[in-house]
């Protein structure tokens, strides 16, 4: 009886504690993630800093480049811009809505939370590397 | 024996006395440069300072690098609702701002990177939930251009030579020190406590240097 009593005492125990250590691994996933989106956050702004100096020059472009059309150009610049700043502006509404404190009544609640936040963090890196390398792919036909 | 100890205190106080040279710390970003003087090249050493600016703090007044002249100041990058790195690094510079809260010769300039939602209304109360009194702790605000040409080009150039750091010199986490001469002489990881008490230790010897 008292093996019984022992045992079902460490399951119950065992089930308890389970979500929190889920909780504390999601919500360290998250921030991680956090963190590698945001060292690529830099490179976002440098972008769109360096279309926004060609699409400000685009005379000189075409004194350095003669073979362009700048028509074209400019319109593919300013999608690649547009791109550059959805992205931008998808990381800034996760942080500005993201709530490291949030709590509730159950454990399953927070788990679920930190899972949904992983999950839009992750799309966010995923839209940061594909604007990143499309445009670099971009910026190097003028050496930038 | 008592003109031998007094042989010994006398060596004691010259050793301790070319010992007692006062600290100095390096400038990390100082260049050798051609110079011509009468047709003649010759190498010349050279400073970079940060340059003048003019930016909004958190009480919306604005702040130029003038209001940073005769200081030595800290400075860093950072948002207010980075959930990660930037809390950690204002803890730990909130310990250096308490070590010399009373000293009006050290400054401290933090540069919002969100600026589309830091406005200094937002920066206000974030420093009011610090505990930030007075201010010798500017929160600083910017457009787009001036806050990351400031930080590419001026403040974080050491940090970018620096391969060990990750990508995101505006996210690292550096705590950069600035002379009266607006000369950086160092950076540091405000997320690490050893860091930190480098930090403290070495403004400490940036006053006292001449």
């Amino acid at each position: 009886m008292k093996k019984l009593i022992t045992i079902s005492a460490i399951i119950i125990f065992a089930i308890a504690c389970k979500p929190k250590a889920d909780i504390k691994t999601i919500k360290a996933d998250t921030m991680k993630l956090h963190d590698v989106v945001m060292a690529n956050h830099s490179k976002i702004i440098d972008n769109q800093m360096k279309i926004d100096t060609l699409l400000r020059n685009l005379n000189d472009l075409k004194s350095k480049f003669p073979a362009v059309d700048t028509v074209n150009e400019k319109a593919e610049m300013m999608k690649l811009l547009a791109d550059l700043v959805k992205a931008e502006e998808s990381m800034n509404d996760w942080m500005h809505n993201f709530n490291g404190e949030f709590n509730s009544k159950t454990d399953a609640a927070i788990f679920n939370y930190y899972q949904k936040e992983h999950d839009k963090i992750a799309k966010v890196d995923q839209l940061y590397q594909t604007e990143i390398k499309k445009s670099n792919t971009y910026l190097s036909k003028f050496n930038k | 024996m008592k003109i031998t100890t007094l042989i010994f205190a006398i060596g004691l106080t010259v050793v301790t006395g070319c010992n007692d040279k006062p600290e100095k710390l390096p400038y990390l970003q100082m260049e050798i440069v051609d110079n011509e003087v009468n047709g003649k090249i010759t190498k010349d050493t050279t400073f970079r300072t940060i340059p003048d600016f003019k930016l909004y703090n958190q009480d919306s007044t604005i702040v130029t690098s003038k209001d940073f002249d005769n200081s030595i100041y800290v400075a860093d990058f950072f948002f207010t609702s980075c959930p990660t790195i930037c809390p950690t690094m204002h803890r730990n510079l909130f310990k250096v701002y308490k070590k010399f809260e009373n000293n009006a010769e050290v400054k401290y300039a933090s540069h919002t990177i969100d600026v589309k939602y830091d406005k200094p209304s937002v920066m206000k109360a974030y420093a009011k939930k610090m505990g930030i009194k007075g201010n010798n702790w500017q929160f600083l605000w910017g457009t787009r251009d001036e806050i990351y040409a400031l930080a590419e080009r001026n403040y974080m150039v050491y940090t970018k030579e620096d391969n060990k750091a990750p990508g995101g010199f505006a996210h690292q986490g550096y705590l950069i020190l600035v002379d009266k001469q607006k000369r950086i002489r160092g950076a540091y990881d405000g997320t690490v406590d050893a860091e930190v008490q480098k930090l403290m230790t070495d403004m400490d010897i940036l006053l006292k240097e001449k």
